[in-house]
Protein backbone atom coordinates (compact mmCIF):
# COMPACT_ATOMS: atom_id res chain seq x y z
CA UNK A 1 0.00 0.00 0.00
CA UNK A 2 1.26 3.12 -1.20
CA UNK A 3 2.00 6.12 2.00
CA UNK A 4 0.32 9.68 0.82
CA UNK A 5 2.75 11.92 0.38
CA UNK A 6 2.82 15.35 2.39
CA UNK A 7 1.50 17.01 -0.63
CA UNK A 8 -1.10 14.49 -1.17
CA UNK A 9 -2.55 14.47 2.10
CA UNK A 10 -2.81 18.19 2.41
CA UNK A 11 -4.64 18.46 -0.96
CA UNK A 12 -6.88 16.08 0.43
CA UNK A 13 -7.57 17.76 3.70
CA UNK A 14 -7.62 21.42 2.31
CA UNK A 15 -10.73 20.01 -0.30
CA UNK A 16 -11.90 18.50 2.87
CA UNK A 17 -11.91 22.10 4.16
CA UNK A 18 -13.75 23.51 0.93
CA UNK A 19 -16.37 21.21 1.50
CA UNK A 20 -16.76 22.22 4.52
CA UNK A 21 -15.63 19.58 6.73
CA UNK A 22 -14.59 20.52 10.21
CA UNK A 23 -12.82 18.28 11.27
CA UNK A 24 -10.48 18.37 8.83
CA UNK A 25 -10.08 22.03 9.50
CA UNK A 26 -9.62 20.70 13.38
CA UNK A 27 -6.98 18.42 11.99
CA UNK A 28 -4.98 20.69 9.90
CA UNK A 29 -5.06 23.20 12.86
CA UNK A 30 -3.87 20.66 15.36
CA UNK A 31 -0.66 19.82 12.82
CA UNK A 32 0.17 22.95 11.65
CA UNK A 33 -0.43 25.46 14.33
CA UNK A 34 2.45 24.96 16.77
CA UNK A 35 4.63 25.79 13.74
CA UNK A 36 3.21 28.43 12.81
CA UNK A 37 2.57 30.19 15.97
CA UNK A 38 6.60 29.35 17.06
CA UNK A 39 7.94 30.86 13.70
CA UNK A 40 5.89 34.05 14.41
CA UNK A 41 6.75 34.32 17.98
CA UNK A 42 10.14 33.94 17.45
CA UNK A 43 10.22 36.27 14.26
CA UNK A 44 8.18 39.06 15.69
CA UNK A 45 9.33 38.12 19.97
CA UNK A 46 6.31 39.15 20.65
CA UNK A 47 3.17 36.62 21.84
CA UNK A 48 0.26 38.74 20.88
CA UNK A 49 1.45 39.55 18.19
CA UNK A 50 2.52 36.42 16.93
CA UNK A 51 -1.06 34.61 18.22
CA UNK A 52 -2.46 37.42 16.14
CA UNK A 53 -0.29 36.59 13.05
CA UNK A 54 -0.68 32.83 13.50
CA UNK A 55 -4.52 33.28 13.45
CA UNK A 56 -4.32 35.59 10.10
CA UNK A 57 -2.60 32.68 8.53
CA UNK A 58 -5.08 30.00 9.27
CA UNK A 59 -7.62 32.76 8.27
CA UNK A 60 -6.24 33.04 5.31
CA UNK A 61 -5.66 29.68 4.72
CA UNK A 62 -9.17 28.98 5.35
CA UNK A 63 -10.41 31.28 2.69
CA UNK A 64 -8.62 29.93 0.42
CA UNK A 65 -9.52 26.44 0.51
CA UNK A 66 -11.86 26.09 -2.45
CA UNK A 67 -8.91 27.66 -4.60
CA UNK A 68 -6.20 25.45 -3.32
CA UNK A 69 -3.57 24.10 -5.97
CA UNK A 70 -2.95 20.37 -5.21
CA UNK A 71 0.86 20.75 -5.65
CA UNK A 72 1.19 23.11 -2.95
CA UNK A 73 2.28 22.50 0.90
CA UNK A 74 0.29 23.72 3.64
CA UNK A 75 3.13 24.07 6.02
CA UNK A 76 5.48 26.07 3.32
CA UNK A 77 2.21 28.14 2.35
CA UNK A 78 1.91 28.90 5.83
CA UNK A 79 5.36 30.01 6.73
CA UNK A 80 5.06 32.36 3.80
CA UNK A 81 2.18 33.94 4.60
CA UNK A 82 3.47 34.30 8.14
CA UNK A 83 7.03 35.52 6.89
CA UNK A 84 4.91 38.23 4.93
CA UNK A 85 2.41 39.70 7.92
CA UNK A 86 5.78 39.82 10.01
CA UNK A 87 7.43 42.09 7.73
CA UNK A 88 4.36 43.85 7.47
CA UNK A 89 4.07 44.17 11.28
CA UNK A 90 7.68 45.18 11.87
CA UNK A 91 7.29 47.59 8.57
CA UNK A 92 4.50 49.26 10.52
CA UNK A 93 6.43 49.42 14.06
CA UNK A 94 9.27 51.12 11.94
CA UNK A 95 11.09 47.90 13.46
CA UNK A 96 12.34 46.34 9.69
CA UNK A 97 14.38 47.49 7.45
CA UNK A 98 15.59 45.51 3.83
CA UNK A 99 19.08 46.44 4.79
CA UNK A 100 21.01 44.86 7.66
CA UNK A 101 20.39 46.72 11.00
CA UNK A 102 23.11 47.07 13.73
CA UNK A 103 23.14 45.15 16.87
CA UNK A 104 20.74 46.49 19.40
CA UNK A 105 22.48 47.46 22.87
CA UNK A 106 20.36 45.09 25.27
CA UNK A 107 19.85 46.83 28.54
CA UNK A 108 18.58 43.69 29.62
CA UNK A 109 20.44 41.88 32.22
CA UNK A 110 23.28 40.04 31.53
CA UNK A 111 21.96 36.91 30.08
CA UNK A 112 24.20 34.34 31.62
CA UNK A 113 23.73 36.24 34.66
CA UNK A 114 20.75 34.16 34.99
CA UNK A 115 21.78 30.43 35.50
CA UNK A 116 18.23 28.83 35.72
CA UNK A 117 17.16 26.89 33.20
CA UNK A 118 13.96 29.22 31.88
CA UNK A 119 16.22 31.81 32.37
CA UNK A 120 18.43 30.66 29.88
CA UNK A 121 16.05 29.70 27.35
CA UNK A 122 15.07 33.40 27.65
CA UNK A 123 18.12 34.23 27.04
CA UNK A 124 18.79 32.74 24.39
CA UNK A 125 15.66 33.83 22.66
CA UNK A 126 16.85 37.33 23.92
CA UNK A 127 19.84 37.05 21.86
CA UNK A 128 17.75 35.46 18.71
CA UNK A 129 15.91 38.25 18.85
CA UNK A 130 19.13 41.27 18.84
CA UNK A 131 19.54 39.35 15.14
CA UNK A 132 18.11 41.11 12.00
CA UNK A 133 14.95 40.39 10.51
CA UNK A 134 15.86 38.14 7.64
CA UNK A 135 19.21 36.52 9.65
CA UNK A 136 16.53 35.35 12.59
CA UNK A 137 13.97 34.45 10.35
CA UNK A 138 16.31 32.25 8.45
CA UNK A 139 17.94 30.13 11.62
CA UNK A 140 14.27 29.75 12.87
CA UNK A 141 13.17 28.19 9.30
CA UNK A 142 16.59 26.42 8.86
CA UNK A 143 17.65 25.30 12.70
CA UNK A 144 13.67 25.49 14.84
CA UNK A 145 11.64 24.72 12.34
CA UNK A 146 13.41 21.93 10.21
CA UNK A 147 12.90 23.49 7.16
CA UNK A 148 14.94 22.00 4.10
CA UNK A 149 17.63 24.93 2.48
CA UNK A 150 15.42 25.10 -0.83
CA UNK A 151 12.37 25.10 1.49
CA UNK A 152 13.57 27.81 3.53
CA UNK A 153 15.02 30.01 0.88
CA UNK A 154 11.62 29.73 -1.38
CA UNK A 155 9.51 31.01 1.96
CA UNK A 156 12.06 33.87 2.46
CA UNK A 157 11.65 34.57 -1.38
CA UNK A 158 15.50 34.15 -1.47
CA UNK A 159 18.03 32.31 -3.56
CA UNK A 160 19.89 28.77 -1.18
CA UNK A 161 23.44 31.18 -1.45
CA UNK A 162 21.31 34.28 -0.18
CA UNK A 163 20.24 31.82 2.18
CA UNK A 164 23.45 30.25 3.27
CA UNK A 165 24.97 33.92 3.51
CA UNK A 166 22.31 35.19 6.37
CA UNK A 167 22.48 31.55 8.10
CA UNK A 168 26.31 31.78 8.48
CA UNK A 169 26.27 35.58 9.39
CA UNK A 170 22.99 34.18 12.23
CA UNK A 171 24.82 31.96 13.46
CA UNK A 172 28.19 33.93 14.04
CA UNK A 173 26.26 37.07 15.04
CA UNK A 174 24.30 35.13 17.53
CA UNK A 175 27.97 33.15 18.76
CA UNK A 176 28.68 36.49 19.41
CA UNK A 177 25.88 37.92 21.57
CA UNK A 178 25.78 34.34 24.03
CA UNK A 179 29.65 34.93 23.94
CA UNK A 180 30.05 37.86 25.43
CA UNK A 181 29.57 36.71 29.03
CA UNK A 182 30.52 33.00 28.45
CA UNK A 183 32.92 33.12 31.47
CA UNK A 184 30.25 33.58 33.83
CA UNK A 185 28.40 30.31 32.62
CA UNK A 186 29.15 26.61 33.16
CA UNK A 187 30.27 25.15 29.02
CA UNK A 188 31.05 28.04 27.69
CA UNK A 189 29.96 28.74 23.79
CA UNK A 190 32.71 29.58 22.19
CA UNK B 1 45.73 18.43 -5.88
CA UNK B 2 46.12 20.66 -2.84
CA UNK B 3 44.34 23.44 -4.21
CA UNK B 4 41.48 20.84 -5.03
CA UNK B 5 41.92 19.95 -1.27
CA UNK B 6 41.91 23.95 0.53
CA UNK B 7 38.45 24.39 -1.76
CA UNK B 8 36.78 21.55 -0.18
CA UNK B 9 37.85 22.13 3.32
CA UNK B 10 37.10 25.94 2.21
CA UNK B 11 33.06 24.63 1.37
CA UNK B 12 33.08 22.44 4.14
CA UNK B 13 33.66 24.80 6.23
CA UNK B 14 31.05 27.00 4.48
CA UNK B 15 28.35 24.82 5.07
CA UNK B 16 29.73 24.40 9.00
CA UNK B 17 29.21 28.03 9.42
CA UNK B 18 25.53 27.75 7.32
CA UNK B 19 24.00 24.64 8.49
CA UNK B 20 26.34 23.85 11.60
CA UNK B 21 26.61 20.29 12.77
CA UNK B 22 23.20 18.56 12.48
CA UNK B 23 23.87 15.55 10.28
CA UNK B 24 19.66 15.85 9.10
CA UNK B 25 21.26 19.10 7.35
CA UNK B 26 24.07 17.22 5.44
CA UNK B 27 24.00 14.64 2.76
CA UNK B 28 25.81 11.76 2.89
CA UNK B 29 28.71 12.62 0.70
CA UNK B 30 29.54 15.92 2.27
CA UNK B 31 29.01 13.93 5.91
CA UNK B 32 31.68 11.21 4.64
CA UNK B 33 34.11 14.19 3.27
CA UNK B 34 34.11 16.60 6.22
CA UNK B 35 35.11 13.17 8.37
CA UNK B 36 37.71 12.73 6.33
CA UNK B 37 39.19 16.30 6.21
CA UNK B 38 38.52 17.19 9.88
CA UNK B 39 41.30 14.65 10.28
CA UNK B 40 43.57 16.71 8.11
CA UNK B 41 42.68 19.88 8.77
CA UNK B 42 42.90 21.40 12.41
CA UNK B 43 41.21 24.44 11.68
CA UNK B 44 38.07 22.65 10.11
CA UNK B 45 38.48 20.35 13.25
CA UNK B 46 38.17 23.45 15.63
CA UNK B 47 35.06 24.97 13.71
CA UNK B 48 33.69 22.06 13.76
CA UNK B 49 33.72 21.49 17.54
CA UNK B 50 32.69 25.47 18.27
CA UNK B 51 30.11 24.41 15.66
CA UNK B 52 28.52 21.96 17.79
CA UNK B 53 28.99 23.75 20.88
CA UNK B 54 27.09 26.21 19.63
CA UNK B 55 24.30 23.63 18.65
CA UNK B 56 24.83 21.34 21.82
CA UNK B 57 23.96 25.05 23.68
CA UNK B 58 21.27 26.22 21.65
CA UNK B 59 19.29 22.30 21.80
CA UNK B 60 19.46 22.41 25.20
CA UNK B 61 18.24 25.77 26.10
CA UNK B 62 15.65 27.29 23.17
CA UNK B 63 12.22 26.78 24.21
CA UNK B 64 9.59 25.90 21.76
CA UNK B 65 6.95 27.83 21.86
CA UNK B 66 3.85 25.97 21.69
CA UNK B 67 0.15 28.06 20.79
CA UNK B 68 -2.05 28.50 23.78
CA UNK B 69 -5.09 26.60 23.71
CA UNK B 70 -7.25 29.55 23.52
CA UNK B 71 -5.79 30.12 20.00
CA UNK B 72 -6.91 26.68 18.70
CA UNK B 73 -9.98 28.05 19.39
CA UNK B 74 -10.03 31.16 17.77
CA UNK B 75 -8.71 29.54 14.39
CA UNK B 76 -11.88 27.39 14.48
CA UNK B 77 -14.11 29.64 14.75
CA UNK B 78 -12.47 31.24 12.20
CA UNK B 79 -12.76 28.21 10.39
CA UNK B 80 -16.61 27.47 10.78
CA UNK B 81 -17.30 31.69 9.97
CA UNK B 82 -15.32 31.31 7.08
CA UNK B 83 -16.95 27.88 5.96
CA UNK B 84 -20.12 29.20 6.93
CA UNK B 85 -20.19 31.98 4.80
CA UNK B 86 -18.97 30.16 1.74
CA UNK B 87 -21.46 27.74 1.97
CA UNK B 88 -24.47 30.51 2.62
CA UNK B 89 -22.99 32.18 -0.68
CA UNK B 90 -23.45 29.01 -2.55
CA UNK B 91 -26.88 28.61 -1.16
CA UNK B 92 -27.88 31.98 -1.88
CA UNK B 93 -26.79 31.73 -5.64
CA UNK B 94 -29.55 28.70 -5.49
CA UNK B 95 -31.80 30.60 -4.03
CA UNK B 96 -31.79 33.41 -6.38
CA UNK B 97 -32.12 31.05 -9.23
CA UNK B 98 -35.02 29.66 -7.28
CA UNK B 99 -36.96 32.54 -6.84
CA UNK B 100 -36.43 33.57 -10.66
CA UNK B 101 -37.60 30.04 -11.66
CA UNK B 102 -41.22 30.60 -11.95
CA UNK B 103 -41.14 33.38 -14.06
CA UNK B 104 -38.43 31.95 -16.35
CA UNK B 105 -40.65 28.35 -16.34
CA UNK B 106 -43.72 30.54 -17.47
CA UNK B 107 -42.36 32.58 -19.88
CA UNK B 108 -40.84 29.07 -21.07
CA UNK B 109 -43.93 28.25 -21.57
CA UNK B 110 -45.62 30.96 -23.34
CA UNK B 111 -42.70 30.97 -26.36
CA UNK B 112 -43.35 27.01 -26.48
CA UNK B 113 -47.52 27.62 -26.94
CA UNK B 114 -46.79 30.78 -29.19
CA UNK B 115 -44.27 28.77 -31.56
CA UNK B 116 -47.16 26.05 -31.60
CA UNK B 117 -50.05 28.13 -32.36
CA UNK B 118 -48.49 31.49 -34.06
CA UNK B 119 -49.66 30.23 -37.56
CA UNK B 120 -53.15 29.92 -36.62
CA UNK B 121 -52.92 33.07 -34.69
CA UNK B 122 -51.46 35.06 -37.69
CA UNK B 123 -52.98 33.04 -40.73
CA UNK B 124 -56.61 32.74 -41.44
CA UNK B 125 -57.78 28.96 -41.31
CA UNK B 126 -59.82 28.52 -44.57
CA UNK B 127 -58.94 26.69 -47.72
CA UNK B 128 -56.71 28.72 -50.48
CA UNK B 129 -58.33 28.03 -53.67
CA UNK B 130 -55.10 27.05 -55.88
CA UNK B 131 -55.19 28.32 -59.19
CA UNK B 132 -53.91 25.72 -62.34
CA UNK B 133 -50.77 27.15 -62.88
CA UNK B 134 -49.96 26.23 -59.31
CA UNK B 135 -50.90 22.68 -59.76
CA UNK B 136 -49.46 22.25 -63.32
CA UNK B 137 -46.76 19.97 -63.59
CA UNK B 138 -44.92 22.69 -66.12
CA UNK B 139 -45.99 25.85 -67.73
CA UNK B 140 -45.84 23.71 -71.25
CA UNK B 141 -48.39 21.38 -69.69
CA UNK B 142 -50.43 24.50 -68.56
CA UNK B 143 -50.55 25.87 -72.04
CA UNK B 144 -51.11 22.31 -73.73
CA UNK B 145 -54.16 22.26 -71.86
CA UNK B 146 -55.48 25.21 -73.32
CA UNK B 147 -55.58 24.23 -76.67
CA UNK B 148 -52.13 27.02 -77.06
CA UNK B 149 -50.31 24.37 -77.84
Amino acid sequence: MRHSTPIESDAALMKQVADGNMVACRTLAARHLDHAYGLAFRVIGDKGYAEDIAQESFLRLWKIAPKWHPSAQIKTWLFRVIHNLCIDRLRKENRYSGTEIPEIIDPAPNPYQMREAKQLQDAVSNALQKLPLRQRTAITLVHFQQCGNIEAADIMDISVEALESLLSRGRRKLRELLDSSRSEFDGDVR
Amino acid sequence: MNKDKSSDTERLKAILEAYGTDEDKWSTADKTALEAARTQSPSLDELYKSEKQLDDFLAENINTPSAPSYLMGAILQDAEAVLTQQGSNIRQLFQSFFKASPGLILAACLGIYLGVASPNLWLPSYDVNLDELSVSDTVLDWEFDNGNL
